[in-house]
């Protein structure tokens, strides 16, 4: 295992041209993934911060009386537009402001005694709020803000679902190229090395001691890609979230699943392509 | 140590066959020279012993083993006892002298250092140890050769096969190559030398078996 592991990084040494071309063409393809994935995730929070179609929620001033709120949330939550009517808690106020704010860490650092209290109310299962509950809302003392806007909130939620489901298909299918262009790559590899295993062979070398190094080759190809994927991916994000403002996520689970990626489809290029040498003939007729 | 009964070699495209109904049997510590014009069937015939290639007809036994395609793990170890020497170097070319020998040892498990201090002994005996350090392409054909030489004398082979040693080497090389050869055979290896050189087959009177037209028969010694 250690004869292996050194021959594995020696190959840097010995073949460099070879080995660098291999990792930066990896590392490119998994970044390109990385670059759609990240993209994926920015419309996953962007769905999380955007709130349930139909709901409303409204903002109490500081002078609003409790016992008249309580006595209002009876008389809304006895409509029939109404499945719920409720006092949000400090938490659930925080998350609202989060989505306001697009700024999760200001929302929690507001101090409790400066929250607002909040109302919400939620319709029953697939219908709306009614207008009239909505400006029953409106009318009573005390409630300083209401947001009610279904209608601009549904077309919202549309469009970022179109690009949320066409941002995860394009990386399944990127992912799948990339699978395929990964295993040949590391068969291409191989096959560079066709001469140096057929020497090998004749000197008596078994399998093991084949497979070994140049397995693990492909791994650590394949994991450095995985991460130089993730770098690139992140660098990238994180320059288009500063000069666009676009929700773009690469939490460091994508930079483990880039790495998997590089070192599966290594494994399996690398693996195929030794099982072509090791078929063919040690010297040509 | 060598042992070749019956054997026949044909090309698909051949009509002759390029060895047929060969015998030869070659004792532990023999040396013999194989000769014959280019194309004869010296080549096919080492490749036979080496289990680089498979007769049609015939079985080939080398160091007790008859070799047969089927068993890759029993082949590799055959391979460990019988070592080659062959007209192209079949060096690693982007290793250095030093890890082309070393690699020998390294593939039969034995420790790091050893294999170094073993592979600098072989590489000093050729007399190109000041060149350990040199990657394949940085020298010449003749140390190339002697590269391939050390590499298959370092490991103590059981049998010692040699297709043109000499072929790059000046006379005076030649002969100190040989030299080094017919040592390995006096140290108990069993050695087939495929030569045109008549300067060595003078000046090292071994049996010499000769190829013609696909038969194989023994000439002098």
């Amino acid at each position: 295992m250690i004869w292996s592991l050194r021959e594995a990084f020696l190959g840097f040494k010995r073949r460099p041209w070879t080995h660098s071309s291999w990792l930066l063409a990896l590392t490119l393809c998994l970044g390109c993934i990385g670059w759609v994935r990240a993209h994926a995730e920015g419309t996953d929070e962007i769905l999380k911060r955007l709130d349930p179609a139909g709901e409303v929620w409204a903002f109490l001033s500081e002078e609003a009386d409790q016992d008249a709120m309580k006595s209002l949330l009876v008389r809304l939550e006895s409509l029939p537009s109404v499945q719920s009517a409720r006092l949000l808690e400090a938490q659930e106020v925080r998350r609202r402001l989060a989505s306001e704010l697009r700024d999760p860490q200001a929302a929690q650092e507001i101090p409790k005694a400066l929250l607002p209290s909040a109302i919400h109310l939620s319709p029953p299962p697939s219908g709306q709020v009614a207008p009239a509950a909505i400006a029953i809302l409106r009318a009573a003392p005390g409630v300083e803000s209401v947001d009610a806007g279904a209608r601009e909130l549904l077309r919202t939620r549309a469009r970022v679902r179109q690009i949320h489901l066409g941002a995860h298909l394009l990386s399944l299918l990127l992912t799948m190229t990339i699978v395929i262009l990964g295993v040949a790559l590391g068969r291409l590899v191989m096959s560079l090395r066709r001469e140096e295993i057929a020497v090998l062979r004749l000197l008596g070398a078994t399998r093991d001691r084949l497979i070994g190094p140049l397995l693990l080759t492909g791994i650590v190809v394949g994991l450095l890609a995985g991460f130089g994927g993730y770098c690139m991916s992140s660098a990238l994000g994180a320059w288009m979230r500063d000069s666009t403002d676009l929700a773009v996520a690469t939490p460091f689970g994508l930079a483990l699943r880039l790495m998997a990626l590089g070192a599966l489809t290594q494994v399996a290029g690398t693996g195929l392509g030794m099982l072509t040498e090791i078929q063919r003939p040690e010297l040509e007729q | 140590m060598i042992e070749v009964q019956n054997v026949t070699r044909r090309f698909p495209q051949q009509q002759r066959p390029v060895l047929d109904g060969v015998d030869l049997k070659l004792e532990r510590g023999s040396f013999a020279f194989l000769t014959g014009a280019s194309g004869a069937g010296k080549s096919t015939l080492l490749r036979l012993l080496y289990g680089a290639d498979q007769p049609n007809e015939g079985q080939v036994t080398v160091a007790g083993h008859d070799l047969r395609p089927n068993d890759a793990r029993a082949l590799a170890m055959v391979r460990r006892r019988v070592a080659v020497i062959f007209q192209d170097f079949r060096l690693l070319r982007d290793r250095s002298a030093l890890e082309n020998v070393r690699v020998v040892l390294e593939l039969r498990g034995i420790e790091r250092k050893l294999a170094q201090r073993r592979a600098m002994e072989a590489l000093d005996d050729v007399g190109i140890g000041e060149l350990a350090k040199r990657r394949v392409p940085q020298l010449s054909g003749g140390e190339q050769q002697r590269v391939a030489i050390a590499r298959a004398l370092v490991g103590d082979p059981q049998v010692l096969l040699c297709d043109e040693p000499t072929g790059n080497l000046d006379e005076a090389l030649s002969l100190q190559v040989l030299s080094l050869i017919d040592l390995a055979s006096s140290r108990g290896a069993t050695v087939l030398v495929a030569t045109h050189d008549s300067e060595i087959l003078r000046r090292f009177p071994h049996p010499t078996y000769h190829l013609e037209e696909g038969i194989l028969e023994r000439r002098t010694g």
